[in-house]
């Protein structure tokens, strides 16, 4: 990887497997005990590994961008990192507060206004009501929902949803910044005004995780790279040539092919 | 079982106190949005409550022999009240809170938490209406009555515990729910709520009563008539109980939470 490197760790995954049951439902808890008391047997449960043994380090200053098919585990990697979710075996340690863009709206409440939304938003991250305070201009200006801010975010289109959600994440000062798909959503304005900030906070030397079907995105805001298939780390390093490679990869793959035939 | 997760940022409970204080406020709000008569409701569900039983005590069994009868029934329903709310209130909050539970990293238990406190917010309304009572019927006034705080506490501490494990529980069996509303329905019968303690005590073979007094809010709703009614102290034996039984749940609550909390976003 690089050479000079003496930046600390900021994120470290050991050997991190999560497991989900393939049958969601709760099992009829009498029918269950009349099985295993009668039949003396248990029912085998079907389960799911979405990540399996992964392991990465990502020092501090690093942006890595993660790529791979749908299903192949990305989601699930930033959830943990997140810490939203647990991981079944394996550990995650994660130095620094964390600004997670996840998909639509990163946990608002639709009941609540975008103000009332922002504060507990950001409070729940671990912010007194005085940082938030201070950054509260900020966060508006940079959504650009002056007009809608004191309506109920029931009544928000998804732009302005991922808007708001994205100018919480931005402001928070965090140390790690996770974004998923959520990029896609806004307009072609707010999109470009986001790779800005995501810019700067390279700039500033944060951490980016970005996870992106654009390599065109990861080309632009990446310098590391990691290539996810079926739950498990296919390569990781340098992005110049896991790029290449995987743009390679998805124009010989046959769902690609497919639909180059149609 | 090595830690599985370590997150360098504080995650310490005094340092989300702010975010509880949001979550509370958020209760509030979402309550009594779309409500006309807003948080008034917390007054006027006792007063009817009130009203039907001093009606059917006094006109239609006439057994009513408690010289500050309103008073008497007040103290029950309004501590019962307190932990039913709860108690239906935090058994799904997990639930209704899912968004950001699927999406944010903070400590878990501030949800209960800000639940019950949100709570204690329609408690002291309530009992401000008992307060009113006290002055309108003339109840003379005793230092007995500072026992109340403490009462208060010991069961905001059993309804804590109960609340932690109600609401980790029901995210893995939402039978929880049921369980909860039925077994409020059995917990109004078997508290002395429109009946003196005593009357259970007299009536109760012993060992039943040994194991009707493991109710913690027996003992809390009996020491708080004392308090106010019969300006004496705690009955040793039942308040006692119920302090034990609200450290013995509370403890019991934070451990259970604790385990359970890191399937909350798989299973919601």
């Amino acid at each position: 990887m690089m050479s000079k490197d003496e930046r600390p760790i900021i994120l470290e995954l050991k050997k991190a497997s999560k497991r989900y049951p393939l049958d969601k439902q709760t099992p009829f808890i009498v029918g269950e005990l009349l099985q295993r008391i009668l039949l003396r047997k248990r029912r085998k449960q079907k389960a799911f590994w979405a990540l399996k043994d992964f392991s990465l380090q990502v020092k501090k200053g690093d942006a890595v961008g993660i790529i791979g098919s749908n299903g192949a585990g990305k989601s699930t990697l930033l959830s943990l990192i997140a810490g939203s979710v647990f991981p079944t075996t394996g550990n995650v340690r994660v130095d620094g507060r964390i600004g997670a863009l996840l998909e639509l709206g990163a946990g608002f409440h639709p009941d609540l206004t975008g103000r009332e939304n922002i504060y507990l938003n950001a409070s729940l991250l671990g912010l007194s009501k005085q940082e938030i305070d201070s950054k509260f201009d900020d966060i508006l200006e940079f959504s650009e929902l002056q007009d809608f801010i004191d309506i109920q975010i029931r009544n928000y289109s998804s732009g302005m949803h991922v808007r708001l959600g994205f100018a919480v994440a931005a402001h928070i000062e965090p140390d790690i910044v996770l974004i998923d798909e959520a990029l896609s959503v806004g307009d072609q304005h707010f999109q470009e005004k986001c790779v800005d900030r995501i810019l700067e906070f390279k700039a500033e030397g944060k951490t980016l995780i970005f996870v992106s079907h654009s390599m065109q995105l990861v080309t632009l805001l990446c310098n590391q790279a990691v290539w996810l298939q079926d739950g498990m780390l296919h390569r990781a390093g340098n992005r110049h040539g896991i790029v290449e490679e995987y743009k390679e990869y998805s124009k010989t793959s046959n769902g690609v092919r497919h639909l180059q035939q149609a | 079982m090595p830690k599985r997760v370590t997150h360098h940022h504080s995650m310490g409970l005094w340092n989300h106190r702010y975010a509880i204080h949001n979550l509370v406020l958020k209760d509030f709000k979402v309550r009594y949005r779309n409500m006309s008569l807003g948080f008034l409701w917390s007054v006027i569900n006792p007063l009817i409550m009130l009203g039907v039983l001093v009606f059917v005590f006094t006109y239609v069994l006439k057994i009513n022999r408690e010289p500050y009868f309103a008073v008497f029934l007040l103290i029950g329903l309004v501590l019962f009240n307190f932990i039913s709310l709860c108690l239906t209130a935090s058994t799904t909050c997990i639930k209704d809170n899912s968004s950001v539970v699927k999406k944010i990293i903070f400590p878990r238990t501030i949800i209960p938490i800000s639940v019950v406190l949100s709570q204690v917010i329609h408690l002291c309304i309530q009992l401000g209406v008992v307060g009113l009572f006290i002055v309108i019927l003339h109840v003379p006034p005793s230092l007995t009555m500072l026992w109340i705080p403490l009462i208060l506490v010991i069961e905001l501490i059993f309804i804590m515990g109960a609340a932690l494990i109600c609401s980790c529980l029901n995210v893995y069996f939402r039978d929880i729910q049921y369980l909860v509303e039925s077994g409020l329905t059995v917990f109004f019968w078997v508290t002395p709520i429109f009946y003196p303690l005593e009357t259970a005590r007299n009536n109760l073979p012993s060992w039943l009563y040994k194991l009707y007094i493991i109710n913690p809010l027996a003992g809390c709703i009996a020491a708080a008539r004392n308090a106010i009614l019969h300006h004496s102290s705690p009955d040793i034996f039942s308040f006692g109980m119920a302090i034990a039984v609200a450290f013995a749940t509370l403890g019991i609550g934070i451990v259970l939470f604790n385990k359970l909390h890191t399937q909350f976003a798989d299973k919601i």
